[in-house]
């Protein structure tokens, strides 16, 4: 890889990490400022903006909940009980 | 024929690796969240009990959900024998086709159509999908923020990692996303 293309790689890691920040709208004033600049030359970043907005409405549009993490540990430790007693009884 | 090596049962990494897609699975059905608890406990337990009967023929994922799907048909039975006969008969008026109706139910209250949530149980379906190819710390930090609505600030002290790190993992799980879902839904 030249020089130039690894500057280049590095400067749309630097972009795409404040198109991440747009998705949640934790940008400030001066990132969304410099990344749609940004934009406005590359065309690789403008590419992967657009999916990563359509990323954003696919995942609302799931409406996805999850368990806590106490849920979760619930679950484990009642399947955990349940497996010993099962064991147990097989022997 | 034994089951291949891929659909073993493994009850250990149940939790882990299903619940959340059960949990949102049950979810959009019964819309209360101790229910939808209750009817996966009950899901896990009756599949520690048949255990046995698995033939590896479909995949662990695939085989708990046709156990769940049973679960929640069962709760429909349930609620809808408490409401008292009466009621039964206003919802509806073809006492011949006692059979279909409470399936029937199931998929279609609210007026939201059987057919939308067919395309929200792929989405859901491809999205978990996709997050299993993550690595763990990324799926884990993704859901956080993208699911659960985390605060950047309270993931990071959770996690104990700096806010730029933070960045750095939610871009390269966003890509890896993006990547995965793009074919299909992007």
């Amino acid at each position: 890889m030249s020089k130039r293309e690894d500057l280049q790689q590095s400067d749309c890691e630097k972009y795409g990490i404040f198109c991440e920040k747009c998705q949640y709208d934790e940008a400030s004033y001066w990132e969304r400022f410099k990344l749609k600049f940004h934009l406005l030359l590359c065309g690789g970043c403008r590419e992967y903006s657009k999916n990563n907005t359509h990323l954003s409405e696919a995942i609302r549009n799931a409406k996805l909940s999850n368990l806590t993490p106490e849920e979760q540990e619930n679950f484990k430790q009642m399947l955990q009980n349940n497996l010993v007693e099962i064991r147990v009884n097989e022997e | 024929m034994p089951p291949s090596k891929e659909n073993q049962i493994k009850p250990e990494n149940w939790v882990d690796r299903y619940s959340d897609f059960l949990f949102n699975y049950t979810i959009t059905r019964v819309n209360n969240r101790e229910i939808a608890k209750d009817l996966i406990s009950e899901t896990f337990l009756a599949a520690l009990k048949s255990m046995k009967n698995f033939k590896g023929e479909a995949s662990e994922r695939t085989w708990l959900v046709s156990i769940l799907k049973r679960k929640i048909i069962d709760y429909y039975r349930r609620i809808n024998s408490k409401k008292g006969k009466a009621e039964v008969k206003i919802n509806y008026r073809n006492e011949g086709d006692d059979g279909d109706w409470l399936e029937q139910q199931v998929s279609n209250r609210d007026g939201v159509s059987a057919e939308d949530d067919l395309m929200n149980d792929e989405l859901r379906t491809t999205i978990f999908d996709c997050l299993a190819t993550l690595p763990e710390q990324q799926a884990k930090v993704f859901k956080m923020k993208t699911i659960d609505h985390y605060d950047t600030e309270a993931i990071c002290n959770e996690l104990n990692i700096s806010a730029s790190n933070l960045w750095v993992i939610i871009h390269r799980a966003r890509k890896k996303m993006a990547e995965c879902m793009q074919d299909k839904w992007l």
